[in-house]
């Protein structure tokens, strides 16, 4: 009991920083059509900066300039870089976003070295806040929850309710209609490709912290944020709120499951070959999302939430 | 020597021109560095390694850190020994099979006769294999792999070769010296065993169930688990169950970061257990563990820095002054450079198969004792350490590891002979 209790709350913690990751992707997505294939390595990038940061002035300030500059920068790739590919389509974004992610893998080792860094949390978020069926639970843990709860509830607020959020949901569907009403539509990008970067880097910060902080940080991130984002559905941020906890909780509960496959299905494992039923249910946890996504295209390829196929 | 003089009626400003300086230029170097060798050539043998390493993925850190001890053992020995001159090239095998095996390709062509590291066992043993086949179809131009970190048992067992030696002990020496401590340490009753989901992690699992049951049949092993290797982010799910099983002691193989966030997680639920490991002192795991490790981060390993003998020391001034934040881990690539240079000397040429026979049975001082290289089965016999992580006190602890004021203290000294293995492997040697 006490195991499936604290997997759940693992499982929570760990989804709410896939979320935080997912968000800006699947924001930018939404409004620009482009799958960002540099966003995880924005999520390193606010990492660094974060670490780069914190020695000077401290974690609580990192965490809001890091992601601040990394927006900014977010704003200068779309500006003077992307802006300029829109007209030769897609495909041409898409090649630019995957050289980039390179482009600041190699920068980052050039600048931090290829090693780990020791990018951690200020002592006072290192104790645990309180017991939880007797493990402690981390009170950076907390931090991190509550941060994405911020974050993404200010977002929210900020698509949903203000003034610019309409234009924005505008911008997405009719961009023409919005720029004839004198709305500058580039500027409106411009600025939602920086807001998507600082949510990376603002993950970063906090998920360098908790995980680690080193140079393959984006690859290993990477791809489980796109299988969240297509398992909720391109471009929805509900969807990718349900995926990334539903992507949080199986991973973590699979690993809690002490069985062998042979045991977990049995009947069935009559008409399973002896080495898969021989396979602990816990090693098919990191399979599992990506199964997920494979049985979600082929099902329902939109996702969760999505309104246009994947 | 005439002084090359460089072509000056070539057009800087044109490309092709440039193209053609570049060549010529290149072509007068490499003909004066002839003609410079030709004429040591007579009181110096150079050995030229080539060294694979992983220089870029999730085990970047790791081939790194072999690249630079390597180098620094390698200007240790050149600074002291004038008979005999190590040349490395490094090449980045990025961690895959294929890549290593393209790196021996154009090696080979270019005439490199040594090549060492690869990245893990899965790597290594597609090297030996193209090593044994090489030399099957190139009689007379054989080359030499020199293992220094692939643990993996079966290389000198059932898959033994002439053509390889390894440097440094394997999985099960390693276990064997790290259960007879265990038999010493009582408290150690419930035992998880968490592992790498590849053959290394697979036969560290095995080799641990297999000691502990003869050598402590009391210890109860609670809990086995693989985990993807360089792929795990979150540990904290393993770790709950970990706690849930009830264990006191963590035994693990895993290294670089599978290793350092196991740890951290396990900081963070506040498993309170010793962990005994293959490589705690390596690659950020003392960083990431910090004084929550005193006492409970144990490893076994080849390094010591507590006792440092003068040439170890030098190695290690050398390293430290460049790279302050990072720390040599392992001897494997020291043990290396000596006992290949004895055996050049021993066999008065660099020419890899008679250095090959006088690497056999080679007893020479390595780095922390006197070690051997098994004729039979070309494993090194060298002593281990078992070592606790704590607090530098200038006297059982030294020297802070990656610039922290915590560092390791050496518990137990294993021999060198105490660990050798029986002895598994029928070698075909080929004619002298």
């Amino acid at each position: 009991m006490d195991i499936i209790a604290s997997s759940l709350l693992n499982g929570l913690t760990y989804g709410f920083l896939l979320f935080m990751l997912a968000a800006g992707l699947t924001l930018v997505f939404s409004l620009m059509g482009i799958m960002n294939f540099a966003h995880a390595s924005l999520y390193m990038l606010g990492a660094y900066m974060g670490y780069a940061l914190a020695r000077p002035l401290g974690f609580a300030t990192a965490v809001l300039v890091a992601p601040l500059l990394v927006g900014l920068l977010g704003c200068a790739l779309e500006r003077w870089l992307l802006r300029p590919l829109h007209a030769r389509g897609h495909v041409a974004e898409l090649l630019f976003t995957f050289g980039l992610a390179f482009l600041i893998e190699e920068a980052v080792k050039l600048v931090w070295g290829a090693g780990v860094v020791d990018h951690h949390f200020p002592p006072a978020l290192e104790g645990s806040l309180f017991q939880w069926f007797g493990t402690p639970y981390p009170a950076y843990k907390a931090f991190m929850v509550a941060v994405a709860v911020a974050a993404l509830g200010s977002l929210y607020l900020l698509v949903a309710r203000t003034r610019v959020g309409l234009i924005v949901r505008a911008a997405l569907t009719h961009p023409m209609m919005v720029e004839n009403l004198g709305h500058d539509t580039d500027r409106v990008f411009m600025w939602v490709f920086g807001l998507g970067s600082a949510l990376a880097a603002l993950a970063g910060v906090i998920g360098g912290a908790a995980l680690t902080t080193e140079p393959s940080m984006a690859t290993q991130l990477g791809t489980i944020v796109f299988v969240v984002v297509v398992i909720g559905g391109l471009g929805s941020i509900q969807g990718a709120f349900l995926a990334a906890l539903l992507i949080g909780m199986l991973q973590t509960l699979l690993i809690a499951v002490d069985l062998r496959l042979g045991q977990a299905i049995g009947m069935l494992a009559r008409y399973a070959p002896a080495v898969l039923a021989d396979v602990k249910v816990s090693q098919l946890a990191p399979i599992a999302p990506y199964a997920l996504m494979v049985a979600m295209l082929l099902l329902r390829p939109r996702g969760l939430f999505g309104r246009r196929d994947a | 020597m005439n002084t090359p003089t460089l072509p000056t009626h070539v057009p800087a400003a044109r490309f092709a021109g440039i193209g053609r300086l570049v060549r010529r230029t290149a072509a007068w170097t490499t003909a004066a560095t002839l003609v410079l060798s030709a004429t040591q050539a007579w009181s110096q043998h150079t050995v030229r390694i080539a060294q694979l390493e992983p220089l870029s993925g999730p085990f970047q850190s790791q081939g790194e850190t072999n690249v630079r001890t390597l180098q620094a053992a390698v200007d240790e020995f050149n600074a002291r020994e004038k008979d005999i001159r190590f040349e490395v090239s490094v090449f980045d095998a990025q961690g895959k099979a294929q890549e290593a095996l393209n790196i021996f390709r154009q090696a080979t062509d270019r005439g490199i006769r040594y090549f060492a590291g690869g990245g893990s066992s899965a790597i290594v043993s597609g090297l030996i294999e193209a090593v044994n086949t090489y030399n099957e179809r190139h009689p007379g131009r054989e080359v030499l792999y020199l293992n220094h970190q692939a643990i993996d048992p079966d290389f000198t067992e059932s898959r033994c070769s002439f053509w390889h030696f390894r440097f440094d002990p394997h999985v099960h020496m390693r276990m064997f010296a790290m259960t007879s401590y265990i038999t010493r340490d009582a408290a150690v009753k419930r035992v998880y065993l968490i592992n790498q989901d590849y053959s290394f992690g697979q036969q560290v699992e095995a080799s641990a169930k297999r000691y502990l049951a003869s050598m402590r049949p009391d210890i109860a092993i609670v809990g086995e688990e693989r985990h993807p290797i360089g792929r795990t982010k979150d540990f904290a799910p393993y770790v709950a169950k970990i706690k849930a099983s009830g264990a006191d002691t963590v035994i693990t193989g895993n290294f670089g970061q599978d290793l350092v966030l196991l740890i951290k997680a396990a900081k963070d639920a506040g498993l309170n257990v010793r962990f005994y490991t293959y490589y705690g002192n390596a690659l950020g795991a003392p960083t990431a563990v910090g004084a929550a490790g005193i006492e409970r981060l144990r490893l076994v390993g080849t390094w010591e820095t507590n006792a440092m003998p003068a040439r170890m020391k030098a190695i290690y001034d050398n390293f430290k002054a460049k790279y302050p934040k990072t720390d040599i881990f392992h001897t494997g690539v020291i043990e290396m450079v000596g006992l290949l240079g004895e055996a050049v000397r021993k066999a008065g040429t660099a020419e890899p198969k008679p250095v090959a026979f006088a690497l056999e049975g080679l007893k020479t001082q390595g780095a922390f004792g006197e070690v051997e290289m098994r004729a039979g089965d070309h494993q090194l016999l060298a002593p281990l350490f078992i070592q606790t992580f704590a607090a530098v006190d200038g006297q059982q602890v030294r020297y802070g590891i990656e610039g922290m004021s915590l560092g390791f203290r050496t518990d137990a000294k294993i021999g060198a002979t105490e660990t050798a293995p029986v002895m598994a492997c029928q070698m075909k040697r080929p004619a002298r």
